[in-house]
């Protein structure tokens, strides 16, 4: 029989007995005069309706008035009334009663066993109320043992925990409220204890079990009760993982954290579900074990009250624990998520406004983990614009600095971070900002400037990694400007004083690369070597094997450049590709043409070749090979594969020149009968255009196109252009002929040639055709009067193509609008470089010296400006045009300095040769020869002239 | 009416043994109309509108036609309350299928007369709107919907029935209208809410477009906002973010995303759309790779 069932007999027991023994029990009377019955049943209905305190009052009468009394001290009277005597004690607040009466009970009655299991679990519940533990959880664990299969254990089980971890036995209490969880208990007291248990290892600082617990358990947190225990567990937990940088934990534990207004609803929901139940409890009157029941829905109402209450009273915690949410996804790089939440907090007016400010900065990091630049920048300038005495103002104006940094724009990140610095200048962060305005000067070639600001970073903060970064940096500079002595001085310091830090290796590497900058190839092999063999792991290995192949080059070791090559693998990238084409190109230097072919071969058969922009170029060499060693037929199906195959990829590079070649043999092996080239390259086209292969298509047309202009047939060639240009597009374009449809376009005043122009920039940034793109929006911004963005482009050019052919033109260009825009000098500087280049020989030149007299007529220096039109009427005369004007100019410049007879010799030498100048020019110079003429008839009347010899 | 064909196909009886006829046998007959003064009317009602009601009744052999306004009216008892207990038992079960045969003769029988329905009966034909969508039938589920929202009170319910609505548009392939509903959705409802319908619909017609991007941030709003309590179409929101994910070439992120799916238990929607990728991650990047799988966790001491 169950306690519960017990204590019920037991009153229907007492009221039977009442009944029964009516006759002599009506003869006891109490001292006031109240007999044993009456009082009994007062006892009982008291005790039944819960009135312990009452009841225990009673009792307590009872055993004073009829302690002498025969049946009140019989045995079986005694068995039921004890045991409802002490309870009513225990609920009455009088534990220490309870325990005494149920010690006396079990010494009496030991092999009582109806109510033994009441009296032990109460007895232990007493001797936990006068804070006797160890007592309490023997009597728990008595109970437990000897009711092994009774529900009620897992209460039992669950009070002996709570007195374990109350005496500090983390251990044996964690351990039982898991063991408790594992058990066969309900759900509920098996989360329950779960919970305990995970509040006990963080209230032991036992922090990784509590890890464990939190996110190895299934919380079912739609159903259990208590959420906020569970959610502060979860952010207490959530934040040592943050802490200790385990950002995905830290996130899985702050998902069970709800926001407060969600965790107050959903608690307060809890609570009304736990009081029902609670109330359904009370109404299963016989259900066994109800007391107990009851004792523990009571006692979890009444802990998620106060849970409740506290969590009503307490602050805020919700955009704190965002913050830590937000950052724990930023730093797991998750920066989407991170961005969500720094977004959702920053623009919410319901939080404080510090709060709002530092989502707000997080933000602009998050959009800088995600590389989106221009927003990070927009974010940034919101901030200012919303807080800007806000403390982390600084940090923001440097991470607005930062995100100009990384769009290039570094002149604004160098305007910003020296307002920055200026505005605070005793900020921890001084130093660093110092540095990075350094390391833009850097990227922005203003070396000085660069070093000055190094310097700067280490005046302020002489020690630390920064510091050698900027020490390496200021070297570096040198190196950047060429001024390799510097660079080495420096670096070679540094070797000495970096020695064993993290930045050894780089000045390692940076020392050879300036040995074979200054072509010292010998003390470079020897740096790159020493390197190598001292920092085999480092970053830079494969660019230093690289270098060592290029220095070994430059020894004209080919064969040991080309071993050097051969150690850069794939894993390498970009590296790869430049080491297999530098060892082809030693392959023919040394006229190896088949080992040449075998090389290109085994590149191209490489199962990891990632990169495939080569693969056409690779292939144009093998049948270059081919060729050289005269096997036509082996070079021939080669070129048609690579046609075949990279034709249509607009990346492929090279595919015009092996379209050329591809001519050149298939004019080899035609026979008479054989398909014509001009015949194939029609059909090819037909077959692309049917097939939809539009790159392909643009490519046979623009070699058509060449073929026409060979054969001087312009207009053809244009209009074949313009028809595809029509017909693919833009995207669908490779370099070249973007390059040259951008041109002719140009040429033919059609806006869209810019379009054509920035296509190839933006999507080709590595190709040498990109050339054409910068001089291409070059000229169309000078032609729409902004030649000092049309400037930006040709420096560019000037700077990063130097060799392309259309360099010229652009160096031209920029001479031009250098003289307009007011600096004649800087222009005459640039048209001189022109004049010492030998591929800028014939009507270049002639241009360059057109374009230095033009600025020295804008210095106002006419003397030296006719001379450079004397030479080009002198040594240009077959580019007529120019000769027309420059014979113009130089008349007018004899004008300017008083030399009429000379401005009319000029003229008249202009006119005497038929072959120059257009009719309006030839007309313009005869009116202008009469009037000179006319007026040097009228001086000649008043005073001779002593004219200059020119 | 258009679901019934279904429900009574060629043996033409329902899950419960009765045929159309039969229901409709149930459902036929005269209503009786309760006053507040306790007085009770039998008769068949000629007119119905949100301000009164007219009775026909028989009359001493002859008819007349009894007017109340709606607030004297306690309440109107329609013939074959059975079933409407019947359905409710249907829809308590979960069983909407079976329960629409009978929801939708119920419908029909009230669709004139609904402002006269008791609050439970008109939350037991909400369920219609859900069966439709289940049979594949989203047009109704929106016409449904649409005539029970104005009697409608509960703040819940009336959030269920706009979300069968937009629902049913993206069902139906309307996805300018859907893409405009979702986005009065995300508006309205609370990002710790316990539905992430419009934030997946407006991902899922997003990715559909090849708009990746946008479909990955907006699916992971809801992913970000979401706690251990159960919120719908969580699931198929991180289907839509893992999907974005890999087309984005960001597989990384996608595998993360899986193996935190996983860890929280969520189901993988069942939309073919997605299996590709569902396959790709489960193949080709194993549970321990990522920080969230359960196996990388350490062990319950």
């Amino acid at each position: 029989m169950s306690w519960r069932s017990y204590v019920c007999s037991a009153i229907v027991r007492v009221i039977a007995i009442s009944l029964t023994g009516l006759l002599f029990l009506s003869a006891l009377q109490g001292q006031e005069g109240e007999s044993f019955q009456s009082l009994l049943q007062r006892t009982t209905s008291a005790f039944r309706s819960g009135h312990y305190e009452m009841a225990a009052v009673l009792f307590d009468a009872l055993e004073d008035q009829f302690s002498e009394e025969e049946e009140y001290q019989s045995e079986n009277l005694q068995k039921i009334l004890q045991p409802m005597h002490g309870y009513s004690l225990l609920r009455a607040g009088r534990a220490g009663e309870t325990a005494e009466l149920f010690e006396l009970f079990l010494d009496k009655y030991p092999k009582e066993s109806v109510s033994r299991e009441f009296i032990l679990f109460h007895l232990a519940r007493a001797y936990e109320q006068t804070d006797e533990m160890e007592k309490a959880i023997a009597f728990y664990s008595y109970f437990e043992k000897e009711n092994p299969n009774r529900p009620e254990v897992a209460l039992a089980a669950l009070s002996r925990a709570e007195l374990l971890k109350t005496m500090g036995r983390a251990e044996e209490s964690i351990n039982l409220f898991n063991a408790i969880y594992a058990g066969r208990a309900s759900n509920m007291v098996r989360r329950q204890a779960r919970l305990r248990a995970l509040q006990a290892s963080i209230d032991f600082g036992e922090l990784d079990t509590a890890g464990d617990i939190l996110l190895n358990t299934a919380w079912r947190i739609d159903t259990m009760p208590e959420l906020a225990a569970l959610a502060f567990s979860a952010l207490r937990i959530g934040d040592r993982f943050l802490a200790e940088n385990r950002y995905h934990l830290a996130v899985r534990c702050y998902r069970l954290v709800p926001p407060k207004k969600v965790l107050l609803k959903k608690q307060r929901e809890r609570l009304n579900e736990s009081r029902a139940m609670l109330r359904k409890n009370t109404r299963l009157a016989t259900e066994p074990g109800k007391t107990l029941w009851d004792e523990y829905y009571t006692n979890l109402a009444s802990r998620l009250e106060t849970d409740l209450e506290t969590l009503q009273n307490s602050e805020d915690y919700t955009a704190g624990f965002l913050v830590r949410f937000g950052q724990s996804l930023l730093l797991g790089d998750r920066g989407e998520e991170a961005w969500i939440v720094f977004q959702s907090l920053a623009e919410n007016p319901e939080y404080k406004p510090d709060i709002r400010a530092e989502a707000h900065y997080r933000w602009i990091l998050a959009a800088r983990n995600l590389r989106m630049w221009d927003e990070a920048l927009n974010i940034a300038i919101t901030f200012q614009n919303r807080y800007p005495d806000s403390s982390l103002a600084p940090e923001t104006i440097f991470l607005v600095a930062e995100t100009y940094k990384e769009l290039h724009n570094f002149e604004q990140a160098v305007s910003l971070l020296g307002g920055l610095m200026e505005s605070y200048p005793d900020h921890r962060q001084w130093p660093r900002w110092a540095f990075t305005r350094g390391y833009c000067y850097t990227l922005d070639e203003y070396y000085p400037e660069a070093r000055e600001e190094f310097n700067r970073s280490l005046q302020k903060k002489p020690v630390g990694s920064l510091q050698d970064e900027a020490r390496l940096w200021h070297a570096l500079t040198w190196f950047f400007e060429k001024n390799y002595s510097s660079a080495l001085e420096e670096l070679s310091a540094l070797q000495e004083s970096l020695r064993g830090k993290p930045l050894e290796p780089e000045v390692a590497y940076w020392r050879a690369a300036t040995f074979y900058a200054r072509k010292d190839y010998a003390n470079a092999l020897e740096g790159i070597d020493y390197y190598l063999k001292a920092f085999p792991g480092h970053q830079r290995a494969a660019q230093a094997s690289v270098l060592r192949g290029d220095i070994l080059m430059g020894q004209g070791e080919l064969l040991g450049a080309a071993v050097a090559f051969a150690k850069v693998t794939p894993e390498a990238e970009n590296l790869f590709p430049y080491a297999v084409f530098q060892t082809g190109k030693i392959y023919r230097a040394m006229e190896e043409f088949e080992r040449m072919a075998v090389h290109f071969e085994t590149y191209l058969a490489g199962a990891d070749l990632e990169i495939k922009l080569r693969k056409s170029e690779a292939l144009y060499w093998i049948g270059w090979a081919y060729e050289q060693l005269g096997q036509i037929d082996n070079a021939y199906p080669v070129y048609a594969e690579v046609l075949n195959t990279y034709g249509n990829v607009p990346e492929a590079s090279e595919v015009q020149t092996i379209m050329k070649s591809f001519h050149r043999l298939h004019e080899k092996r035609s026979s008479g009968s054989a398909e014509s080239f001009s015949q194939w390259l029609v059909n090819q086209r037909e077959e692309a255009l049917v097939e939809e292969k539009l790159t392909y298509y643009s490519r046979l047309s623009l070699y058509q196109a060449d073929l026409y202009r060979e054969d001087k047939r312009l207009d053809e060639a244009s209009a074949l252009m313009l028809e595809t240009v029509r017909k693919v597009s833009i995207d669908s374009l490779g370099a070249e002929f973007l390059g040259r449809a951008g041109l002719l376009l140009d040429e033919l005043d059609f806006p869209s040639a810019k379009d054509y122009f920035l296509a190839l920039v933006e999507r080709f940034p590595d190709r040498p055709e990109r050339a054409i793109g910068y001089y291409g929006l070059g000229r169309w911004l000078y032609k729409n009067n902004q030649p000092e963005k049309a400037l930006a482009w040709l420096e560019k050019l000037a700077e990063e193509l130097p060799a392309h052919p259309i360099a010229i033109q652009g160096g031209l260009l920029q001479g031009k609008a250098l003289s307009d825009l007011g600096n004649p000098q800087l222009a005459i500087e640039r048209f001189e470089e022109l004049l010492k280049l030998k591929t800028a020989r014939g009507r270049p030149h002639a241009e360059a010296l057109q374009g230095i007299g033009q600025a020295y007529r804008l210095l106002r220096e006419p003397e030296k400006a006719i001379g450079y039109y004397q030479r080009i009427y002198t040594v240009y005369r077959a580019y007529t045009d120019l000769v027309s004007q420059s014979y113009l100019q130089s008349a007018e410049l004899f004008e300017e300095i008083s030399q009429l007879p000379a401005a009319r010799d000029t003229l008249k030498e202009f006119l005497d040769n038929p072959t120059l100048g257009k009719p309006e020019e030839r007309n313009y110079a005869q009116m202008e020869m009469a009037r000179l003429e006319s007026q040097l008839l009228t001086n000649s009347t008043r005073q001779p002239e002593e004219g200059k010899n020119y | 009416m258009f679901l019934s064909a279904i429900f009574f196909g060629l043996s033409g009886e329902t899950t419960i043994g009765l045929d159309e006829a039969g229901i409709n046998k149930l459902l036929a007959g005269p209503v009786t109309v309760v006053i507040k003064t306790g007085a009770a009317y039998k008769g068949n009602i000629s007119a119905a509108n949100r301000g009164d009601l007219r009775l026909q009744i028989q009359s001493g052999g002859g008819e007349a036609i009894l007017t109340w306004q709606k607030e004297e009216i306690e309440s109107v008892i329609f013939p074959g309350s059975s079933l409407i207990s019947l359905s409710a038992d249907f829809v308590r079960e979960g069983d909407l299928v079976g329960a629409l045969p009978l929801l939708d003769a119920l419908y029909r029988q009230r669709i004139n007369f609904l402002s006269y329905l008791s609050d439970s009966e008109l939350l037991l034909l909400t369920s219609l709107s859900e069966a439709s969508l289940q049979v594949g039938h989203p047009a109704d589920a929106i016409a449904v919907s649409r005539n029970l929202l104005p009697y409608l009170k509960g703040e819940p319910i009336r959030e269920k029935l706009h979300g069968f609505i937009l629902l049913g548009h993206y069902r139906l392939g309307l996805l300018e209208e859907a893409k405009s509903l979702a986005a009065e959705w995300i508006e309205k409802r609370d990002l710790y809410g316990d539905s992430a319908l419009g934030w997946w619909i407006r991902a899922q017609i997003d990715f559909e477009e090849e708009n990746y991007k946008e479909a990955l941030w907006t699916s992971l709003h809801p992913i970000v906002f979401s706690g251990q309590m159960p919120m719908e179409y969580l699931g198929a929101c991180y289907a839509v973010a893992i999907a974005a994910s890999h087309e984005l070439q960001k597989d990384a992120k996608a595998g993360l995303l899986y193996g935190e799916m996983q860890n929280r238990g969520l189901d993988w929607p069942i939309e073919e759309l997605f299996a590709d990728y569902r396959l790709f991650y489960r193949k080709s990047t194993p549970l321990e790779k990522f920080p969230d799988a359960p196996d990388s966790q350490p062990n319950v001491k």
